[in-house]
């Protein structure tokens, strides 16, 4: 039956994301490129991970979500900002460090992708795609490499036999185990998923939110789980950010938010999401915001949201709000909430 | 239950009898098979027989609960084959539905159900490998099937008109919105360009863009995602269609936009009152939104329903482990979810049993070998299945 599987995450932070920035500039003429601007992709997130601890990041399209990780797992040159990450008993700072001094720590921060057609190279087997990290960093080799393969395409419920077919043999589902097999073939203290279940139905994608529930369990991994499907973020995630145009608008303990959410951003978007329920459908009543989201090229001096928020003030369009305390561990970035403390990272 | 059982054996003699005698009439004329609808000549492979089905079944004709209007699309034993250099690959293997006038029907499934072929094959847009065969496509009157190309180009566009998935890749990168939606415009309702341009106005503002005027002369890619999405739509309604296929149209959107676009289809329906098809994968939407659903595995119809008995007594397993698999926005359950072990079965394969028997956990020795017709289920719906797993049911 339905036991809990929601495990305690310990209180130990193995990650502090200060002030990230991940600014592309946008360049204007031939000879003489200069800079006119920049998509600022991410601008000024903060947010802390705790071992063993799911946090969701989730938001619309073209938010912030993916670049964040990207960013913190020094993927794209993050413009400034700081990324700390408990490396045994010491603080490592992530950002800036070039590929080389990125490799011994990739090792505890793995990645899985969106789309399990195009992260699997084709012409490798399913042996060498998992057992490559384990070449790289010269862990195993020969019968103990092939062993260690076995072992992890049993974990994430492949059959070993496979070891020797291509990744076009395989279903969605099948391959999107072989990509956390990969991931978990260096035994990483974090995984970042990136929208790890969107590309797959919706049968197939319960089967692997289980795998990634049952992993987490028995490895005591943290995951920063980003999708855009609020309610599979919800079922598997412990704490919650909403992103909107690069920024954590709200962060909060999953149950917190989605049953007290605070920014009127978070409204709509919980608002917006049908349930399969026709009784409850039509009993709701709904957020619709008009209008879309702004580009993420204009420097605002407000608040970013405020061109669609149904509860807008004076005050939004000049002030820029920080992320404040609303309640332990839920944090909004509103006007209508100025008396918490602002959050420290 | 042994009511039932009778039931089911008399029904069984009749497709038998049936069977028989299509054979016997040696492959009566084509035109025959269409216009009589009680001889499906190809009933065999499990093809859903729905008259058969409603009539052994004493259902009235249109359920009474909610007044429906008339049948505007009627569908009986859509076949839809590709020939693959690897085999016959059976896309929609005898769907038989109604459209009535002035309601929303949610065709669910996950990918490769037959959901989009089965439109497809509706609006006469499949071609080579594929082969569409039907007992009947009836529109208002007209059959669809075998229709030369030039009438069906009447059809197609202004009385039914589609929505395509991806609005980023369905609009002419070089044309105006303006024209695009005045093309239509000008084709079938035979306008003026600056006639239409006007009309074309008149549906941006009907969907909800703010500065038609304005934005009628600008490109696709001036367009968000949504307004795109929002520019399809004013372009499938353009010629006034009495039916609306939306395949997929909010699944490439964001949530936010997909609230306002379903909210601008159930205006629009209410409005004009036309019928509207909602493709899709997501339960939820048809929950909001669809006043019918067909639930389709493999090409089949497992299940066909009023939205509500569909999430309160499911009749075929398939939906009920759907519905299962899903988390919920609603509730912190952090139990595991059930998923559907296995996969859905190849579909170049010819069918002995029910196409979800591997991975049905109500499965019964006999569902390996007969294929599950579809049969009554409760007042108002229809299942493709042959277990009394549900009690309720």
């Amino acid at each position: 039956m339905t036991k809990a599987v929601k495990s305690k995450s310990s209180s130990e932070v193995i990650l502090k994301v200060k002030d990230l920035n991940m600014h592309f500039p946008v360049t204007a003429g031939i000879l003489f490129r200069r800079e006119v601007g920049a998509v600022r992709a991410v601008n000024g997130v903060s947010f802390k991970l705790h071992k063993g601890e799911v946090l969701g990041l989730v938001g619309e399209s073209g938010c912030g979500k993916s670049t964040t990780a990207r960013a913190i797992l020094q993927l794209y040159n993050p413009t400034s900002g700081s990324v700390k990450y408990k490396h045994g008993e010491n603080w490592t700072e992530l950002a800036g460090r070039s590929a080389g001094g990125m490799r011994p720590l990739r090792k505890n921060l793995q990645m899985i992708f969106q789309d399990p057609y195009a992260s699997l190279n084709p012409r490798m087997t399913v042996g060498s795609i998992i057992g490559e990290p384990l070449k790289i960093y010269n862990l195993a080799e020969g019968d103990a490499l092939r062993r260690r393969v076995q072992d992890l395409m049993n974990e994430v419920g492949l059959d070993p036999r496979f070891i020797k077919r291509y990744p076009h043999e395989f279903s969605g589902g099948q391959r999107q185990r072989i990509g956390i097999a990969r991931a978990l073939a260096l035994d990483p203290d974090v995984i970042f998923c990136d929208e790890p279940v969107s590309a797959l139905d919706v049968s197939i994608q319960a089967q692997i939110i289980n795998l990634l529930t049952r992993l987490r369990r028995e490895r005591q991994l943290s995951y920063v789980f980003i999708a855009h499907d609020l309610s599979v973020v919800r079922h598997i995630s412990d704490r919650v950010a909403v992103m909107y145009l690069g920024k954590i608008v709200e962060i909060a303990r999953e149950k917190d938010l989605y049953e007290n959410p605070r920014h009127p951003y978070t409204k709509a978007l919980l608002s917006a999401i049908p349930v399969p329920d026709p009784d409850i459908e039509a009993k709701r009543e709904r957020i619709i915001l008009t209008g879309d989201v702004p580009s993420p090229s204009v420097e605002r001096k407000g608040c970013d949201f405020a061109s669609r928020c149904p509860s807008v003030e004076e005050q939004c369009y000049s002030e820029i709000p920080e992320l404040r305390r609303m309640e332990t561990a839920h944090y909004a970035a509103c006007h209508l909430y100025p008396d918490g403390a602002i959050m420290q990272v | 239950m042994s009511r039932k059982k009778r039931r089911r054996d008399r029904q069984q003699k009749k497709v038998e009898k049936r069977k028989k005698k299509a054979q016997t009439s040696s492959r009566s004329s084509r035109r025959q098979a269409v216009v009589d609808v009680s001889t499906p000549s190809v009933g065999d492979k499990g093809g859903a027989d729905l008259e058969n089905a409603r009539g052994a079944s004493k259902l009235p004709s249109k359920p009474t609960k909610k007044t429906r209007g008339p049948v505007i699309l009627k569908v009986r034993n859509l076949r839809t084959d590709f020939h693959t250099p690897n085999g016959v690959v059976h896309a929609v293997q005898g769907m038989s539905f109604d459209l009535h006038k002035g309601e929303i029907l949610g065709i669910v499934g996950e990918s490769g159900s037959g959901k989009s072929v089965t439109n497809l094959s509706l609006m006469g847009l499949i071609r080579k490998p594929g082969v569409v065969t039907a007992d009947t496509l009836e529109f208002d009157g007209q059959f669809l099937q075998n229709l030369p190309d030039a009438q069906m180009r009447k059809i197609r566009g202004k009385r039914i008109a589609m929505i395509f998935q991806d609005p980023m890749t369905s609009l002419n990168p070089f044309l105006t919105v303006g024209d695009q939606i005045a093309e239509s415009l000008e084709l079938h309702e035979n306008m003026s360009t600056e006639q239409a341009i006007k009309k074309a106005t008149s549906l941006l503002e009907d969907v909800g863009i703010p500065d038609p005027a304005g934005r009628v002369h600008q490109y696709p890619h001036e367009f968000s995602g949504g307004m795109r999405q929002r520019v399809m739509i004013a372009m499938a309604l353009a010629c006034d269609p009495e039916i609306l296929i939306a395949d997929e149209p909010t699944t490439a959107l964001d949530v936010t936009i997909q609230a306002q676009i379903l909210e601008l289809l159930k205006r629009l329906r209410d409005q004009r009152g036309m019928a509207v098809i909602l493709i899709t994968h997501d339960l939820g939407v048809v929950a909001g939104s669809c006043d019918r659903v067909i639930v389709m595995y493999a090409g089949r119809i497992a299940e066909q329903n009023e939205t509500r008995p569909i999430f309160k007594n499911p009749g075929h397993p398939y939906t009920a482990a759907l519905l299962k698999s899903i988390p919920r926005i609603d509730s912190s359950g952090k139990g595991e979810l059930h998923p559907i072990e296995g996969m859905p079965p190849d579909l170049s394969k010819t069918l002995v049993g029910c196409p979800f028997e591997p991975r049905c956990e109500h499965r019964e020795a006999s569902c390996k070998t007969t294929i599950p017709q579809l049969q009554a289920h409760g007042s108002t719906g229809l299942k493709a299945c042959d277990v009394a797993w549900n009690k309720k049911g």
